[in-house]
């Protein structure tokens, strides 16, 4: 065979280079990269896992607390987490499972430490805020209207009053709701017009459908398309005004309240029941100093959510927001969650 | 080459069918889901969207892509939108588009989340392509041909039906369906300019059936196989159809036959017309906000070496296998991955193989790779194999010249083979690491934790309120990608080759 002719077989000889790299790609795929386990493994969405994020604090602090080593498994948001958990079954390696809310959790329930009703972490009876056996809360944070008085005045409109105000016509495209499919502020919403409305929520959700500018997947691309002026109202959290005042802004940013009442989200943490043994008992000091007043007192100026715990000193912009009628809700059933949505579907398509 | 097919099919059932497979199986307990009315609905809707989309990019691209078919300049210009990252893209139409936008501020004009707004974005991204595409097979025309069709009288209607259109109809119906494809599987665009129901496309439907609310497998799953199937079909009918194209390789340079010298101006105004929207999101450069620490820098620098990473790890990968593709074969092999979603398949992964592959980081960047690699070989592949077949007569003959001038194998790749792939490995090259750079959907499920591309850096910094800093950061990635383009076609131009040996020729 001639050298040229060998160059046929170039095509194979790269061919085989390549599929070499793919089986060591297809290896490290398989293969496990620490050469430790942890000694506890935590699923938490991906913000507390930021830099000098709440997670990445209380990781650190719990590891000095501890001498032990924390795995903080980052996995997307808070719906992608339960989505994780339900996928992974009881397979799962998760010992925590941190960031979900009430409504999430009980998608997840089934998964929860079965310990848990004879189990409480130390500081339990200082919680402001409690959803059910298993759900261990460390914040919460309350459902309304961030308004730009500058954007209003500039449309020449006053704020809202009450959620029917939203049907007029000088209200159209100018506030911003979030999808509920993809985000809790946005479930949040159709639960607030349900709890509102009653029986009348499908007419009043097709209004609100052709009310609203737009309908973005997360809370944060709402929150931006607002502060770029799209709209002057977003739904968002009372704690929202607090960011804004600690950040140099005076009065142009506020929540504003609604007699009908408002919903809460209470964010919380479980015990995966696949925890077991110095894991399990790890994870129960986890909760425990979740709850504890040392890391309660991070959460305002990390989180931008009410600490759970009852007296922890806030940020003098948390005193001052405004304190709104709440409206109590049980988590939903997934086929009530399931006949909520495809009652919304239905009304907006 | 049987034991290379055998490989090929083994990496593509691991990888590919088998994962989604076990999804199908997993996910369709009632096959009713699939005709079920608010799917056929979804699939209506999107249908028409990607089909008025396409419309208009191909009534737009195809006379500007033959019109300016000899220009190097303008080809490269009309290169560059189809790379900028959708998530990039979207911020700029928010801003033309938008209550506070141009658009409407002084025409009174409002398109803003609409499905208007979601077409002219879709027009903007493809119309250039499509363009490219008319140029790409238009310029392989040989001028001889034309010249004697004119010679014997027919008007230029007839020298279009009689002599170009029967040359060019199946790359036309080629690019046609790549911009369906590319329309009907939009996201990002449609997610942020569409304004929720009823404007959604069929991937938007997967997302929220298996976010937040409830997982709802069964209608994934019928979604998703409605979108393997409206996008395979057209890719299987041009692998079926296709018959081996007219050697068109007479007219390889470049030609300035230029009767008036204005056309070269116009050229590049239209091209640069399809760039304009993308501006403002490159004067965001400029504003270096107070947010930025020391410690946002180093994350910065370190997203950017990881995305990097990603982008030249699957750009090579995918060129490399797409160009084994095209020696081993079959063709409907590697054209088969563009009906699959990087939602579906990076499911379809977690189901496969749990866990793992998310938790160290060589199984965060492989899971990453894969997904990426397998969303953009169809239309790699389709771009080497178009080139490949238009120069299967001609590259035999140079082999054939190149051994008898004794010229040995890595002679003939440098002298020979190179040049003639040079510039679709860059295009190619080019086109991956912009969609790798900007491409959001594996890397929202894989990465977290430390591994944090720059697109999930952005959206991480907008979650915490910080959005000054995430649109300086969408305008540092457009930058990239431009800066990469435009490198990329100096280094593969004609001047900058001849320059290198000393010969000069009016470019």
């Amino acid at each position: 065979m001639t050298l040229f002719q060998k160059c046929n077989i170039f095509p194979l000889g790269f061919s085989l280079f390549l599929l070499l790299q793919l089986g060591l790609l297809q290896t490290g795929c398989l293969s496990e990269s620490e050469t430790s386990s942890p000694d506890l493994v935590v699923y938490t969405y991906d913000s507390l896992t930021a830099k000098n994020a709440l997670g990445s604090q209380v990781q650190k602090a719990f590891e000095k607390k501890c001498q032990c080593r924390v795995k903080l498994q980052s996995v997307g948001d808070a719906g992608a987490l339960a989505t994780r958990l339900e996928i992974e079954g009881s397979q799962s390696r998760a010992d925590i499972v941190w960031g979900l809310d009430q409504d999430l959790w009980k998608r997840v329930q089934q998964y929860a430490w079965k310990g848990a009703p004879e189990w409480t972490p130390s500081g339990w009876d200082e919680l402001e805020v409690s959803v059910g056996e298993g759900f261990y809360p460390f914040d919460y944070g309350v459902f309304t209207f961030m308004v730009d008085h500058e954007e209003l005045k500039a449309r020449g409109l006053k704020p809202p009053t009450h959620l029917k105000d939203f049907q007029k016509s000088q209200w159209r495209r100018n506030f911003i709701v979030q999808d509920p499919r993809t985000s809790t502020p946005g479930l949040a919403f159709v639960r607030w017009v349900q709890k509102v409305e009653g029986r009348h929520f499908n007419d009043r959700m097709k209004r609100l459908s052709q009310q609203w500018l737009t309908l973005p997947a997360g809370w944060d691309t709402s929150y931006g398309l607002f502060l770029k002026q799209e709209a002057p109202l977003v739904w968002s959290y009372t704690t929202s005004q607090a960011y804004h005042r600690m950040h140099g802004d005076q009065k142009r940013y506020e929540a504003i309240l609604f007699p009908e009442g408002h919903l809460v989200q209470v964010e919380g943490a479980m015990i995966h029941l696949n925890s077991k043994g110095e894991h399990l008992k790890r994870a129960k000091e986890f909760i425990s100093f979740l709850i504890s007043p040392e890391v309660q007192a991070w959460i305002p100026e990390t989180q931008w959510m009410y600490p759970a715990r009852k007296s922890v000193p806030l940020p003098q912009a948390f005193a001052d927001l405004p304190k709104p009628k709440l409206i109590a809700t049980q988590p939903l059933e997934r086929s009530e969650l399931q006949a909520l949505l495809e009652g919304w579907r239905k009304a907006v398509q | 080459m049987p034991l290379l097919r055998a490989i090929v099919w083994s990496w593509f059932a691991f990888f590919f069918f088998i994962p989604l497979a076990r999804l199908f199986f997993v996910g369709v307990s009632s096959p009713h889901f699939f005709f079920a009315p608010d799917v056929l609905q979804i699939v209506w809707r999107t249908v028409y969207q990607a089909s008025l989309s396409t419309l208009i990019s191909i009534a737009l691209g195809i006379p500007l892509g033959w019109r300016y078919r000899r220009e190097g300049s303008v080809q490269t210009l009309l290169s560059v939108p189809f790379m900028v990252p959708t998530l990039v893209a979207a911020t700029a139409w928010v801003y033309w588009l938008g209550r506070r936008g141009p658009l409407q501020t002084f025409l009174g004009i409002d398109f803003s989340y609409s499905l208007s707004a979601v077409v002219i974005a879709h027009v903007f991204f493809n119309a250039p392509w499509v363009a490219l595409q008319v140029s790409e097979c238009s310029r392989r025309i040989p001028n001889s041909l034309l010249q004697q069709a004119r010679s014997l009288g027919l008007s230029r209607w007839g020298m279009g039906y009689h002599v170009v259109w029967p040359l060019i109809r199946l790359s036309l119906f080629t690019v046609t369906c790549q911009v369906f494809t590319f329309c009907l599987m939009s996201f990002a665009l449609v997610l942020v300019l569409g304004g929720g129901p009823p404007v959604e496309t069929l991937e938007t439907a997967i997302y929220t059936s298996l976010r937040f609310g409830i997982v709802d497998f069964d209608r994934a799953v019928a979604v998703a196989f409605w979108e393997v199937f409206l996008c395979g079909v057209p890719w299987m009918g041009i692998l079926l159809a296709r018959k081996k194209p007219i050697p068109l390789n007479e007219n390889l340079a470049l030609e300035d036959t230029f009767e008036k010298k204005g056309r070269r101006g116009g050229g590049r105004v239209w091209a640069f017309f399809f760039l304009v929207p993308y501006t403002v999101v490159l004067l965001q450069l400029f504003t270096f906000p107070e947010w930025a620490s020391v410690e946002d820098g180093r994350l910065f620098l370190s997203s950017l070496e990881l995305s990097f990473a990603l982008a030249l790890t699957t750009s090579v990968l995918t060129i490399l296998l797409a160009l084994l593709g095209c020696e081993v074969g079959p063709a409907w092999v590697f054209g088969l991955p563009s009906g699959v979603s990087a939602l579906v398949l990076s499911l379809s992964y977690l189901l496969m193989f749990g866990s793992r592959m998310g938790e160290s980081f060589f199984g965060k960047f492989s899971g990453i790779v894969l997904i990426q690699v397998f969303l953009f070989l169809p239309f790699v592949f389709r771009l080497f194999w178009s080139k490949k077949e238009t120069d299967a007569v001609g590259a035999s003959d140079l082999k054939g010249v190149a051994h008898s001038l004794g010229a040995n194998r890595g002679q003939y790749l440098r002298w020979i083979w190179w040049p003639q792939w040079r510039r679709v490995i860059g295009v190619a090259l080019l086109m991956m690491s912009g969609a790798s750079l900007g491409e959001l959907a594996s890397v929202s499920l894989f990465a977290g934790g430390d591994f944090v591309p720059l697109s999930l850096l952005l959206s991480r910094w907008m979650s915490q309120y910080r959005f000054d800093a995430a649109e300086w950061l969408a305008s540092v990635l457009l930058f990239l990608i431009l800066s990469i383009c435009f490198v990329l076609f100096f280094i593969n131009s004609d001047s900058f080759q001849n320059r290198k040996w000393g010969i000069w020729h009016r470019s």
